[in-house]
């Protein structure tokens, strides 16, 4: 099952991005965003050393879609100012008005990857989640 | 999502178009898009027009919400939208009638050069350039400041910069605002604002950021390019940068809060993203307060950004910079809001001014222009692409009149970025370029090519409409030769 597509957008980069449940949304997404934002230059050599970085994050919403936006800000957020790049989350509490989890990654290294686009940030225009038979659904554009 | 936009569009003249108020119910004024058939065509491609239509929801409007002829799609406000409120009757502020990178400009540079005495030095100074100045995202500078004198930046603005050695007490007065809006609060600011623009100070950034060494290849109004020393073959430089992470944040902050404000005064909205608050809320205020500090990060950046690339220039030709005659011309923010005085069905009014993606152009003898500039009127520096052109304009009376002295940005994006990597080949791209004498330096190829000039609607087309609807007039055009890309 494909996690997300591009979506046409003038100026900026849109999204959409499916999860089975809305834990795997939220997952698909905050992938989909680094995988747009950053690419490889050089392998990692398997057995070298990689800093590792944890933080735990608490964001609360009116609604899914305020959750949805203030877990990527978080990302973004801790990208630009800390040099994180998600590998993954342990979610402790994901629901319409909360989200809590421990995010995994590893420091941001210029020795083996690049940025290939800055998100300057995520938005609220045309925002869309959405819950149907197959699991759930985002649609999200980025500022770039 | 990028179907036709099947609205509206009532032609008022040849270069002015009308959605009707009732177009959709909510709209306070009606949309005006400054256009010609040809651009109407590629504006109808995206959903810029509905935003047109939906920014004439805020609450305390004037007049009309407008487009300039480089609209194209973007997140709340359309990029190439101006929208004014009135201050004292409940007028809002809306954060995405700025957009995330604050103050977002442009300033134009000259020099004493001739294209024929450096065209053979191009390629080198491209390269020193390149290597001077931190470009790419998440780039760092070499000039470092501390939390403290990061405060001080949020205030002072570009005068910071000068009052550092990096510059001359002239620049200032060649800086829209002179380079610091007054009523900055740096404790407006957030901490995380602070921690995503740290170390990025006199750095480029990317996307669509660039610096490009260009050369006069057009007169229009020889003497105003006379008083400002400009002729044809005259090599200038340009510099597109804006307030970098710091920006970003604040807007970021403040989007958040302001969503609750929609519930708070009672403010329909189609998009979420134009979420506002009257100027005389706490709310309003902070924000206000918070955007003229990113604002004056952004001038601050851009003056530190213009004494990198002076440096640069004098190593390679080992002369000093003011030998070879490198005076800042003006520096133009493209993304702001601002508190303004116009005149309204013959009244005085003040009002807060949002251009997104549009540019201030204020006629001969404004309060606000510099002596030097009193007499021509305001310059207005609008960035195409990388493969076509520039230009240098100056405000007119009739954009006091008709568009709160306003005028275009750019050229205006046709192509979405993955369509443009998608159709454009980057070998055959740089051949293109090279057989025009453009030599293009960026941190990524992709860059490259999502800038190419085929992303771009042509510049030319945009500023014949905005010179024929007399809201900006032509001084002169310039043509890349070296282009730095973040």
């Amino acid at each position: 099952m494909k996690t997300y597509e591009i979506i046409n957008h003038t100026a900026d980069v849109g999204l959409r991005i499916y999860g089975r449940n809305l834990e795997g949304l939220f997952l698909n997404a905050a992938s989909a965003m680094f995988e747009i934002m950053l690419e490889q230059v050089k392998k990692r050599p398997i057995f070298g050393r990689t800093e590792h970085m944890r933080f735990l994050l608490n964001k609360q919403g009116n609604n899914i879609e305020e959750v949805f936006v203030a877990w990527l800000s978080e990302l973004l957020y801790l990208f630009s100012a800390e040099g994180l790049v998600m590998e993954k989350a342990n979610m402790h509490k994901l629901d319409l008005n909360c989200i809590q989890a421990e995010v995994i990654g590893r420091a941001f290294d210029s020795d083996f990857e690049r940025i290939k686009t800055e998100i300057k940030a995520v938005t609220y225009h045309e925002l869309e989640i959405k819950e149907d038979k197959r699991g759930w659904q985002a649609q999200v554009i980025f500022d770039i | 999502m990028s179907d036709i936009w099947q609205g509206p569009l009532e032609k008022i003249d040849n270069w002015h178009w009308r959605i009707p108020k009732s177009y959709k119910s909510g709209m306070r004024v009606p949309g005006v898009i400054f256009a010609d058939e040809r651009l109407l065509k590629d504006i109808r491609q995206d959903k810029a027009p509905e935003q047109v239509a939906n920014v004439a929801f805020l609450p305390g409007i004037m007049k009309y919400s407008l487009a300039m002829p480089d609209i194209h799609w973007g997140y709340g406000f359309p990029i190439g939208g101006v929208a004014a409120t009135d201050v004292k009757d409940g007028g809002v502020i809306s954060p995405g009638g700025v957009g995330f990178d604050i103050n977002c400009g442009v300033r134009l540079l000259k020099t004493n050069f001739q294209y024929d005495e450096i065209r053979e030095k191009i390629k080198d100074l491209v390269y020193v350039l390149f290597s001077d100045i931190p470009s790419g995202v998440g780039s760092k500078g070499e000039i470092k400041v501390s939390q403290k004198e990061e405060r001080e930046i949020l205030v002072k603005g570009a005068r910071w910069a000068v009052q550092k050695g990096y510059g001359i007490e002239d620049d200032l007065e060649c800086t829209e605002e002179y380079g610091a809006m007054s009523g900055a609060d740096p404790y407006a600011v957030s901490e995380r604002a602070y921690e995503r623009g740290k170390a990025q100070s006199g750095t480029l950034g990317s996307g669509n950021h660039f610096l490009e060494i260009q050369a006069i290849d057009q007169l229009y109004d020889r003497q105003i390019c006379e008083q400002l020393g400009l002729r044809l073959g005259l090599i200038t430089i340009m510099i597109h940068s804006g307030s970098r992470g710091l920006g970003y944040q604040v807007c970021d902050d403040n989007v958040k809060g302001m969503i609750r404000c929609l519930d708070k005064y009672h403010i329909n909205v189609p998009d979420r993203q134009l979420a506002c608050a009257p100027l005389e809320s706490p709310e309003g205020r902070q924000y206000l307060a918070a955007m003229k500090c990113a604002a004056n990060y952004a001038w601050a950046n851009r003056q530190c950004l213009m004494h990198l690339t002076r440096r640069s220039f004098e190593r390679v030709f080992n002369e000093s910079w003011q030998s070879m005659g490198m005076y800042l011309i003006y520096d133009v923010a493209h993304n702001i809001a601002k508190i303004e005085r116009h005149i309204i069905d013959g009244k005085e009014m003040t009002l807060c001014v949002h251009r997104k993606g549009a540019t201030r152009a204020f006629a001969p003898g404004h309060p606000a222009l510099p002596e030097r500039y009193k007499q021509i009127g305001q310059p207005v520096i609008i960035p195409g692409d990388m493969g076509r052109n520039s230009y240098l304009l100056v405000g007119t009376q009739k954009a006091m009149q008709e568009t709160f002295g306003s005028t275009c940005h750019g050229a205006g994006r046709l192509k979405s970025r993955s369509a443009a990597l998608r159709s454009i080949n980057i070998n055959q791209l740089m051949r293109e370029l090279e057989e025009r004498n453009i030599f293009v330096k960026a941190s990524g190829r992709g860059t490259i090519v999502e800038e190419a000039p085929a992303a771009y609607k042509d510049v030319n087309d945009v500023v014949d409409v905005v010179a024929n609807a007399g809201i900006a007039k032509r001084v002169c055009r310039m043509r890349p030769l070296g282009v730095i890309k973040g």
